[in-house]
């Protein structure tokens, strides 16, 4: 019925007594899209800047903690650094590590030694660096060497060991040694009072 | 504001068929989950001439019975002895006339610009609408005299309703409602009371040609003009065309029962049948003619109510998104102020958690240090499992190649059997064994032995054995013992 109406209205009057709910709904349409963009971008904005200040608030919260956690851990550190091989970088540490690790050896009267560098250097200011040294040696310069290692100021872990007899000479008194030694590297920078960037105090 | 309430009349329609000897009726209800037919009934009747008042006495009752409020309307499909149905060529005006039609009784008509022959009135005399308004080269136009107009609205006042709308019997039949043969140009139907049927033609599209009443009374006489409308539509139709099959061009149709006309035709054309078909029932028709686009002629002028609905509803919108509109204006000035006090915010504790990240980022650091000393720490002597397995060597074996790495225990050398080795290494918790594919050589040797497996150090801890101090004099006085 309302349909036919709508019919007869429009076949008296034309399209009249539609025009003005059209052009109503058209200006609020354009008024709405004029603005809409605006509106929508600072929603979008006001929720960004909210849930950041609200972040920010919640983790400033926790600063005592931080600067708690942060002594202790330092105070841990300074007690530990002696150990690490503390350098610029990790090849530089890996340097020291073969120079300190050869001289090691020859302490021992170690013959034909060689030290090179094993496994992957470390991707962050941290990690572990490792070498793998080679030697002629007798049974009896084992234990010794185990007890140099536990006697370095710095922390030198024996991880791997390969040990051979010698093909050549009397049976027992030739080893041909292989050794992996493995140490912690840590980033000068990282050490507290060291360095250009320690100032996160 | 108010807003007119629907008034009870606007929920009540009465439609009807009126026929030589019968009026079909339909009464429609709209509830609350729309329109629904809420009684039909068909009412006999005898007047050789229709009139109101003969209307009148059979409605009557039936409207009363149903409680049709008054002033509901009234939806008439008049048959074509009453109304009539003329097919013009050219009438491009077509929505003159419609418009001429719709403005009601007391509108100016205004007809197409050329002239209409057939026509047995002026002009002046007549309402019309077309049946197909699309714009056709050949227009087909209902018409009706408005005397026989306001003799319906005098019906409609004496039944207490209102004249919305008349139809013509062909618009029933026409599509949506009923639906073109696919492939027929032409149609013939045959339809209505059997004393006085209704002959209409349609063309391929369902599109009405012609439709008039057939005589009263003598079948022979119906037989002719039927055959004889039928020949003349069948000449305009003209031959096939090249390729097009001549069968099936045309169909002529029955719906219900005419054996006297059928006779009689069979004796004046035989090569004339009539095929019978079946239509919807006239009460699904109706509410289909009703709700479909179909226009008929109308005397009601439009709903005064309405309009002024229109106008309010118009300003309560206006008024709404207005609102709404102040509403978003003034909400992104808000936005704007809390962006403003939080990015102040965030700038007055950017100092404060700069360094709190410092902080955060150098205890990370600092821990990921301490704990890789502490891992390192704990690494497993790799010499240990050495003293161990030396400590349970049997005399005269001896190890040729010792090596761990990791979780990996590798093991070789002579005096002892394979077998016997391997007992020794599982005795000394080395997991999953293998034999290596290479054995040790050395001249003078015959036993000779090479194993893999898996030391865990937590295994070997349970094992009571030498201490790690003690494994590199241990292997080395094993190295030392056995000879070749």
């Amino acid at each position: 019925m309302m349909q036919r109406d709508l019919k007869r209205i429009y076949q008296r009057y034309g399209i009249r007594p539609f025009a003005v709910p059209l052009v109503a709904v058209l200006g609020l349409a354009v008024l709405f899209d004029q603005y809409a963009a605006d509106y929508s971008e600072h929603l979008d904005e006001a929720t960004r800047v909210s849930q950041a200040q609200a972040l920010v608030t919640t983790r400033l919260e926790r600063r005592r903690h931080v600067e708690q956690l942060q002594v202790e851990r330092k105070a841990a550190f300074e007690q530990a650094a002696g150990r690490v091989f503390v350098a610029g970088d990790a090849p530089q540490a890996l340097g020291e590590l073969q120079s300190r690790v050869k001289s090691l050896l020859e302490r021992l009267y170690a013959r034909e030694v060689s030290v090179v560098p094993s496994g992957a250097l470390p991707e962050q200011s941290a990690g572990v660096i490792e070498v793998e040294a080679r030697f002629n040696g007798v049974p009896q310069q084992l234990p010794r060497l185990q007890q140099q290692l536990a006697a370095e100021d710095k922390m030198l872990k024996l991880v791997g060991i390969a040990l051979d007899v010698a093909p050549e000479g009397p049976v027992g008194d030739h080893l041909l040694v292989r050794l992996r030694i493995a140490a912690w590297y840590t980033q000068q920078d990282l050490r507290p009072g060291v360095g250009a960037r320690t100032s996160v105090r | 504001m108010r807003f007119s309430r629907q008034p009870d009349f606007r929920r009540h329609q009465v439609l009807a068929v009126v026929e030589t000897t019968q009026v079909a009726l339909v009464h429609r209800v709209r509830g609350w989950r729309g329109w629904r037919m809420q009684a039909t009934e068909v009412l006999a009747y005898a007047s050789p001439e229709f009139s109101s008042d003969a209307l009148y006495r059979v409605m009557k009752e039936a409207v009363a019975r149903w409680r049709v409020p008054a002033g509901a309307a009234l939806v008439l499909v008049v048959p074509p002895l009453l109304a009539g149905t003329v097919c013009v060529a050219g009438a491009a005006n077509a929505g003159s006339a419609d418009r001429a039609a719709a403005d009601g009784a007391e509108a100016s008509l205004s007809l197409p610009s050329i002239s209409l022959p057939s026509l047995p009135f002026p002009a002046s005399e007549i309402l019309q609408v077309p049946l197909a308004a699309d714009g056709d080269a050949q227009q087909c136009l209902f018409w009706l005299h408005r005397d026989w107009l306001h003799e319906f609205d005098r019906l409609a006042g004496q039944l207490r309703l209102r004249l919305a709308e008349v139809f013509s019997r062909v618009q029933c039949l026409m599509p949506p409602l009923v639906a073109p043969l696919p492939g027929v140009k032409l149609r013939g139907l045959v339809e209505g009371e059997a004393a006085q049927p209704n002959f209409h033609l349609f063309d391929a599209l369902g599109r009405p040609l012609r439709s008039c009443a057939l005589p009263a009374g003598d079948p022979l006489q119906q037989a002719r003009q039927l055959a004889a409308e039928w020949l003349v539509a069948e000449s305009a139709l003209g031959e096939p065309g090249p390729g097009e099959p001549a069968a099936g061009r045309t169909c002529l149709q029955r719906a219900g029962e005419f054996p006297d006309l059928d006779a009689a035709l069979a004796s004046v054309a035989a090569d004339l049948v009539l095929q019978p078909v079946v239509l919807p029932a006239w009460a699904l028709r109706l509410e289909q003619l009703w709700t479909s686009r179909v226009a008929g002629i109308w005397l009601e002028p439009p709903r005064a109510e309405l309009l002024r609905d229109f106008s309010r509803w118009t300003v309560v919108l206006g008024v709404l998104g207005l609102l709404l509109f102040a509403g978003m204006l003034w909400h992104d000035d808000q936005l704007v102020l809390a962006i403003d006090a939080d990015e102040q915010s965030l700038r007055r504790n950017k100092p404060a958690y700069l360094k709190l990240q410092e902080q955060e980022a150098e205890i990370i650091k600092l821990t990921r240090t301490l704990d890789g000393l502490e891992t390192l720490a704990k690494a497993p002597p790799v010499l240990q499992p050495l003293a161990m397995l030396v400590a349970q060597l049997p005399a005269p074996a001896w190890i040729e190649h010792y090596a761990l790495n990791g979780e990996v225990l590798e093991l070789s050398g002579f005096g002892m059997d394979a077998a016997a080795a391997e007992a020794m290494l599982a005795a000394a918790g080395v997991k999953d064994l293998t034999a290596l594919p290479a054995l040790p050589q050395r001249e003078g040797q015959t036993l000779a032995f090479a194993w893999r497996g898996r030391w865990l150090p937590a295994a070997s801890v349970a094992t009571p054995a030498a201490t790690p101090a003690a494994a590199p004099s241990a292997a080395a006085a094993s190295s030392g013992r056995a000879q070749p």
